[in-house]
């Protein structure tokens, strides 16, 4: 073998290395992101002469490959840890909403879990697409799950301060009253307090129904759903703006009652 | 004193009174006296403000409205920080979920 040779071999194989390890998530997946499993044909096929059609997953780096889906799906299934974590911990989440995340997270865990005892069997290319295809395209792990359970979580804290502050809005008033009568002078905090009511009142507008929107994004909405997705993320933005503002207000209610 | 001064004092007393005790049941410190049941904060809170009033309330008639309206404002102020910011921690993670959503794409 010549220098030349070994030189081109070692450049070759350094470059399909760098090629799997760079793409984990995406390198064996179907080109397209609206396929699904059931209708997905494996178009990596290794050849008789040892070549493949993608040189995403070839024999000669198949083991890399596996090494890769099962490194993103292990990624996937603290990603899922995680989130299920997020909803126990959050209090202000409807019954409902728990529920429905809830099922979520299960069934895209047992599908996640079930994929990470798959692959490690896998002993082609063709196989191992089949499991990364569907670990991307049948879960949508990133692309749905995650934003759509933070972004609900977001959508029912608000709701909660916003029911919170609407509840303070009758005592606030009490509280100027009951200033105003003993001859403070209450202009400062009657204004914030009506800036108050309507920041809050916007919040409210900006943040309702939010999270049935969100909720009812699944991995096959994809990529329908990135849009829906965002389009929740600036309004419940919209809507936290508006509760600092308002708690700008009572702040200055608090300072002027003081 | 006059009649007059007695009632006014009795009334903010018993506001006073309100306050602290509405503030110290239930479920959070975020209360204004509105008297209707609470929603669940977004927080758990540890906020210990509210008992202020409660001690504080009997003893200082004359300038209740001062001494009581204070410390539950800023009660409710503490409570509307704290959820805000529990809002503000969830809203950055779905940011940080929309902006690294690429391993799915």
């Amino acid at each position: 073998m010549t220098i030349r040779t070994m030189s081109t071999r070692l450049g070759a194989a350094i470059a399909a290395s760098t090629l799997v390890l760079a793409v984990p998530a995406v390198a064996l997946a179907a080109p397209g992101g609206t396929t699904t499993l059931a209708t997905t044909t494996p178009t990596v096929a290794a050849t008789a002469t040892g070549t493949a059609s993608n040189p995403r997953c070839t024999p000669a780096v198949f083991a890399a490959a596996q090494q890769d889906v099962e490194a993103a799906l292990a990624s996937r299934s603290a990603t899922l840890t995680s989130l299920a974590a997020d909803v126990r911990a959050a209090g202000a989440l409807t019954a409902a909403d728990r529920a429905t995340i809830t099922a979520t997270l299960q069934s895209t865990t047992a599908g996640i879990q079930q994929l990470t005892a798959q692959v490690p069997t896998a002993t082609t290319c063709p196989e191992l697409r089949v499991d990364a295809t569907s670990m991307v395209q049948t879960y949508r792990v990133f692309a749905v799950v995650a934003p759509q359970t933070h972004l609900a979580i977001v959508a029912d804290k608000e709701a909660a301060v916003e029911a919170l502050a609407t509840g303070d809005e009758p005592g606030i008033q009490r509280l100027i009253t009951t200033a105003q009568q003993s001859g403070k002078d209450v202009a400062a905090a009657q204004a914030a307090f009506a800036d108050f009511r309507s920041q809050v009142a916007a919040a409210q507008a900006a943040s309702n129904g939010v999270d049935a929107t969100v909720l009812s994004q699944t991995a096959s909405s994809y990529p329908g759903s990135s849009p829906v997705l965002v389009d929740a993320r600036n309004s419940l933005q919209t809507a936290d703006t508006d509760l600092h503002a308002a708690k700008g207000d009572l702040s200055t209610i608090v300072s002027a009652l003081g | 004193m006059p009649i007059r001064s007695r009632k006014s004092v009795v009334a903010v007393v018993l506001f006073g009174s309100g306050l602290a005790l509405a503030a110290c049941g239930g479920s959070a410190a975020h209360v204004v006296g509105s008297g209707a049941t609470r929603p669940t904060p977004v927080t758990a809170s540890t906020t210990t403000v509210p008992a202020t009033p409660a001690t504080s309330a009997p003893t200082s008639v004359p300038g209740a409205t001062t001494t009581t309206v204070a410390p539950v404002g800023t009660a409710a102020l503490n409570q509307l920080n704290t959820d805000l910011g529990s809002v503000d921690d969830s809203l950055g993670q779905a940011n940080n979920d929309l902006n690294n959503a690429k391993g799915d794409q």
